[in-house]
């Protein structure tokens, strides 16, 4: 059976994986977005409220495996609680809240580090604060953040593979029931690194371009 | 006219500047000389509104200002009128040169202008260049042609020749005397004296954040202080 005859026959099951996956990244992603950029914003604003929080969850969750932070939310809290939640919002929340604290610090540092002195450059030429946010503030930062940003959620599409040891039918569970059935690991698991590949490549080399592109070399000669 | 009268400052508790006055008219250059830690910076970030003084007043064409400021949000800056060129330059690194010197006009480029401040700095072959691919002496004209394209009143200089040769350094100064006689008033932070001296119409000796001594460019020759001369004296030697 080849690469290609797997996938057919086991199209319907594969996608649905597949949507999971997505699903699941989608969530990841656009929560990282949203709140990590909002949390990181209010740990550069609140340095000792907000800003000692982030610091301590950030040394937390750098100092917790991923897969014992998954299988912690899922079995022993659960259970304290009381409670059953589906395994995949229990990974999509350990998976967010990760990526949230990794975006959060992406914007913390760079709002940290941005030197004040180019704001005051545009507040002499007579620009308003909002100019000086949008046409000097932000392009900066951007430029800054954006190769460790999408750098960061390449790692975060890889780490939705831990969702399957919570029984999560994302793509790698899927994938590995498939290999139970008909034991062609080769071709599954190739199957399955292209498929990564052909993901995280083009989003790798786009944080690459970015890179090239916007974080040229500043220093001045 | 730009007048300043009892400008005092402190920075932690230390009292950086005490008690300054000055005025300056539109076409006039003031240098304003002394050693490292005199309140130089300090002074220009004052009056300029960048860091508000304590106490004092300060007037900029029709706009008064009384310090300590009351409100903040209410202040009523002098900017573009009156600008400030720095010592580190803080050209936005994300932009190309022209796009530094322009972003401030907000597509309202008098091209005339323009094409004057251009030519005045010798600038045309490194307009479409990167900060960071242009020279230091290329940088440090841009940052005097962003400033001037604002057709300022006021023109406050820290130490901007403070990084280029004494040719290079010559060559801004003689601009600086090109675009007084334009009208701007110009304040001119520098430990340069003797170049200082050369196109000023009035020096200021700062030390300890107090006004030592002040007067035409004949104090750089004459000083009436021991202080100014110890100062002169070192400098001379140093050269």
């Amino acid at each position: 059976m080849s690469v290609w005859n797997i996938i057919y026959t086991y199209k319907e099951g594969l996608l649905s994986g597949l949507l999971v996956t997505l699903g699941l990244c989608l969530i990841i992603w656009a929560s990282g977005l949203l709140f990590g950029v909002l949390f990181g914003a209010f740990a550069h604003r609140q340095k000792k409220s907000t800003g000692w929080f982030l610091k301590i969850l950030s040394f937390l969750l750098a100092s917790t495996p991923v897969l014992v932070l998954l299988f912690w939310l899922h079995y022993p809290l659960q259970s304290i609680l009381g409670v059953v939640i589906m395994p995949f919002i229990t990974a999509a929340f350990a998976l967010s809240l990760i990526n949230i604290v990794g975006v959060a610090q992406i914007v913390r540092d760079a709002l940290d580090d941005f030197p004040e002195q180019y704001a005051i450059a545009g507040k002499v030429c007579g620009l308003n604060e909002k100019e000086i946010f949008s046409k000097i503030k932000l392009p900066i930062i951007f430029r800054q953040t954006i190769p460790q940003f999408l750098t960061l959620q390449v790692s975060m599409l890889q780490l939705t593979l831990f969702a399957s040891l919570i029984s999560v039918q994302e793509l790698f569970r899927v994938a590995q029931q498939i290999n139970s059935i008909i034991y062609k690991p080769i071709e599954i698991y190739t199957a399955l690194a292209v498929f990564f590949i052909a993901i995280c490549l083009p989003l790798n080399l786009l944080a690459y371009w970015f890179k090239n592109k916007y974080t040229r070399n500043l220093s001045e000669k | 006219m730009l007048l300043a009268k009892n400008i005092s400052k402190k920075i932690d508790g230390r009292e950086i500047l005490k008690d300054i006055s000055f005025s300056i008219e539109s076409g006039e250059i003031i240098s304003i000389i002394g050693p490292s830690g005199s309140g130089k910076t300090t002074f220009l970030r004052a009056i300029s509104l960048i860091d508000f003084p304590d106490s004092g007043s300060l007037e900029i064409g029709e706009e008064k200002y009384q310090f300590p400021i009351k409100q903040v949000e209410n202040v009523k800056y002098p900017y573009p009128n009156l600008t400030v060129v720095f010592q580190q330059f803080f050209i936005w690194p994300h932009l190309t040169i022209r796009e530094n010197i322009t972003l401030a006009l907000r597509g309202n480029v008098d091209k005339k202008h323009f094409d004057e401040v251009v030519g005045l700095f010798q600038m045309n072959e490194f307009l479409d260049r990167y900060p960071n691919e242009v020279s230091l002496g290329q940088r440090q004209r841009a940052a005097l042609a962003r400033a001037l394209v604002l057709k300022p009143k006021y023109l406050l200089l820290d130490e901007v020749t403070s990084a280029l040769d004494i040719e290079q350094s010559h060559l801004i100064l003689g601009h600086l005397k090109q675009i007084a006689e334009q009208g701007v008033g110009i304040i001119f932070v520098s430990h340069a004296i003797h170049l200082a001296s050369k196109i000023s119409d009035k020096v200021i000796f700062l030390d300890g954040g107090k006004i030592v001594e002040e007067g035409t460019s004949d104090i750089i020759i004459n000083p009436k202080t021991d202080r100014l001369k110890k100062f002169i004296n070192i400098s001379q030697q140093i050269i």
